[in-house]
């Protein structure tokens, strides 16, 4: 199904965050009734983070960036990386966020490696029940003693026939 | 100051060469604010992709946006921005991107040494030849790395009108007046050509995908 000029013109507000709140809220109402733009805004965002890495490949040549660029070992590095990192502690501390804990960003495979983390610390602590539940059981098991042996009826005149 | 404002290039140069520490640490934070989740979105894709980097990814991530924000602060205040078409964002973005780009390349090597059992010996992969014997683990990344092979067939095969429009609009994100006077379009009908350009690219992903 195609879209219409207004609701790719919006998607393109959204992407290019030229929403305010409110309009953005009203926005993804939108998107989550409607399948074609839902698609579409999927599509989008993968377009632009494949483009990223394909340029990234290449260098980023339309950028000018050169590898003198990529050097931080130059005079007031050390200064300077202080205060970035006093910055990232600071925006941190207004976002309420817990540093040890990966940060889920919007790309559809972040979701995804998010929850593949999460599932692997499930099967961890499912793990560790399992071995929990097993020492107990063993353990029981021993304590309770010898089994009863049920007697067998030994027809003594049987016997001697 | 208002975050949004390091977006437009003049302010952001303004900004960072101010001699005010002050307003200093407040760019850098904005630069936090603005940036750090899209690029901390990129960086779990890209690092997740690879074997030797699954796992790694937050502190890899948190490493190159640091060293990225370096290098751009120090590039800003020394030469300005340069107006090469991309937005602040895209520009930014490239720095980080560059800088884990390397970070994963030192992993690469480091668990290649590992694997290898010998310090010394620093393997690459050339060619075909895969004198390494770990092509199952490259096979394995190039598995991963489905989506953005896909995209990449896409591109080349769509013809190069599209393509571009596609980069200009996507990639530097340039305005419609600046993509018309490049092409000639009237600026009116570049969102409807651009529309048209993805809608092509997404029958030709599709195709692709069906194939596989």
């Amino acid at each position: 199904m195609e879209l219409t000029p207004q609701q790719y013109e919006r998607i393109q507000q959204y992407l290019d965050r030229l929403m305010d709140k409110e309009d953005e809220k009203l926005f993804l109402d939108e998107v989550n009734s409607n399948v074609a733009m839902k698609e579409h805004l999927e599509f989008e965002k993968q377009l632009e983070e494949s483009l990223l890495f394909m340029e990234l490949e290449k260098g980023f040549p339309d950028l000018g960036i050169t590898d003198a660029d990529m050097n931080t070992d130059f005079a007031g590095a050390d200064a300077i990386k202080k205060r970035i990192d006093e910055a990232g502690k600071n925006w941190k501390q207004q976002q309420n966020m817990n540093p040890l804990k990966p940060v889920i960003g919007t790309g559809q495979g972040v979701k995804v490696i998010a929850m593949n983390q999460d599932k692997r610390k499930f099967w961890y602590m499912a793990a560790a029940a399992c071995g929990v539940i097993a020492v107990v059981g063993i353990t029981v098991w021993l304590s309770s003693g010898p089994r009863n042996v049920d007697p067998v009826d030994v027809d003594d005149d049987s016997l001697h026939k | 100051m208002d975050c949004k404002e390091l977006e437009q290039p003049p302010l952001l140069v303004q900004y960072f060469r101010s001699p005010d520490p002050i307003v200093v640490n407040r760019a850098l934070l904005c630069c936090h604010v603005l940036f750090y989740n899209p690029f901390k979105g990129l960086g779990f894709n890209y690092c997740s992709t690879k074997t030797y980097t699954r796992y790694k990814e937050n502190d890899l991530s948190e490493d190159a946006f640091s060293r990225g924000l370096m290098c751009f602060y120090e590039k800003i205040r020394k030469d300005g921005f340069e107006t090469r078409d991309a937005t602040v964002k895209t520009m930014f973005l490239a720095y980080c991107l560059m800088q884990l780009k390397g970070l994963v390349k030192n992993e690469e090597r480091s668990s290649n040494r590992f694997r290898a059992g010998d310090p010394d010996i620093l393997i690459e992969k050339k060619g075909n030849v895969d004198e390494t014997g770990y092509g199952v683990l490259n096979e394995e990344n190039d598995q991963m790395d489905k989506k953005e092979v896909l995209f990449r067939k896409g591109f080349e095969l769509l013809d190069e009108m599209s393509r571009n429009l596609i980069l200009w609009r996507k990639y530097l994100k340039l305005k419609n007046e600046e993509i018309a006077s490049r092409t000639g379009l009237d600026a009116g009908s570049v969102n409807n050509e651009v529309y048209k350009s993805m809608e092509k690219l997404k029958k030709i992903i599709n195709g692709l995908r069906n194939k596989d």
